[in-house]
């Protein structure tokens, strides 16, 4: 089961679930904005509570692509 | 002369021989992670502590009075109330914990000799898994002792108000 490839900290990935996961991960991302910036009061506001969904959902992404990715 | 020779060689003879340490050996390598990807899902994992350690430092030490640290911190309450207790803990706590034990488990080698008995535990020397063991470790443990301390002050004062109370209707 590989699906990504690491390079540096990311996992880029190299098969259709892996695209498939990232475009979630990503369109995830942008609903979280979009979300975040509804209820947002200024843009410090906006990003500072994105940036911690981002994260978040960066740390499963990651934790993915750390188990299905290629042995080094 | 000659008869030192030969008590010499007698000595040498009776001498007793080392055990080589290269045959007959049973090695037994545990499973370990790759220290390159674990440095890499460390440092995801070390994210969220390190800005949230930060936003309590400006909050608490410099007294920094920005509506965005409140923000971030009203934001953590509402995923806490969503997703239940464990959250917090799990993503402040766990995570970093993790990420050291991770990195330690990439770095740690760890050879059972049979034949001698001996567990032989040897340790990689790699900057990065080693700072993120350290950097782990050590989150975790700022962090519990921060709730741990912030805890026993809001019992104390909770506390405290109740015995304000009872000294009132006294």
């Amino acid at each position: 089961m590989q699906w990504f490839v690491r390079k540096g900290i990311f996992f880029k990935p190299t098969s259709l679930i892996g695209w498939g996961l990232l475009l979630l991960t990503v369109g995830y991302a942008v609903y979280a904005f979009i979300e975040v910036e509804r209820h947002a009061h200024s843009a410090s506001d906006t990003l500072i509570n994105w940036s911690f969904r981002v994260i978040l959902i960066g740390v499963f992404y990651s934790m993915i692509g750390y188990f299905t990715s290629a042995k080094e | 002369m000659m008869e030192n020779l030969d008590d010499f060689e007698k000595r040498l003879q009776n001498l007793k021989k080392p055990d080589l340490m290269t045959e007959h050996q049973m090695y037994l390598k545990l499973p370990l992670l790759h220290a390159r990807k674990s440095a890499a899902i460390g440092w995801w994992l070390v994210a969220l502590p390190c800005f949230m350690l930060a936003c309590v430092i400006m909050k608490e030490i410099f007294k920094a009075d920005y509506a965005v640290i409140d923000t971030f911190f009203n934001t953590l309450s509402t995923f806490d109330r969503a997703h239940g207790w464990w959250f917090s803990p799990l993503l402040f706590f766990i995570f970093p914990l993790m990420a050291a034990a991770m990195n330690l488990l990439a770095l740690l080698n760890v050879i059972y000799d049979k034949a001698h008995k001996e567990l032989i535990i040897t340790i990689k020397l790699r900057f990065w898994n080693l700072f993120l063991i350290v950097l782990g470790f050590a989150l975790a443990l700022i962090i519990g002792f921060y709730v741990i301390i912030e805890n026993s002050v809001e019992k104390s004062m909770h506390h405290l108000e109740q015995l304000k109370q009872i000294e009132k209707t006294k």
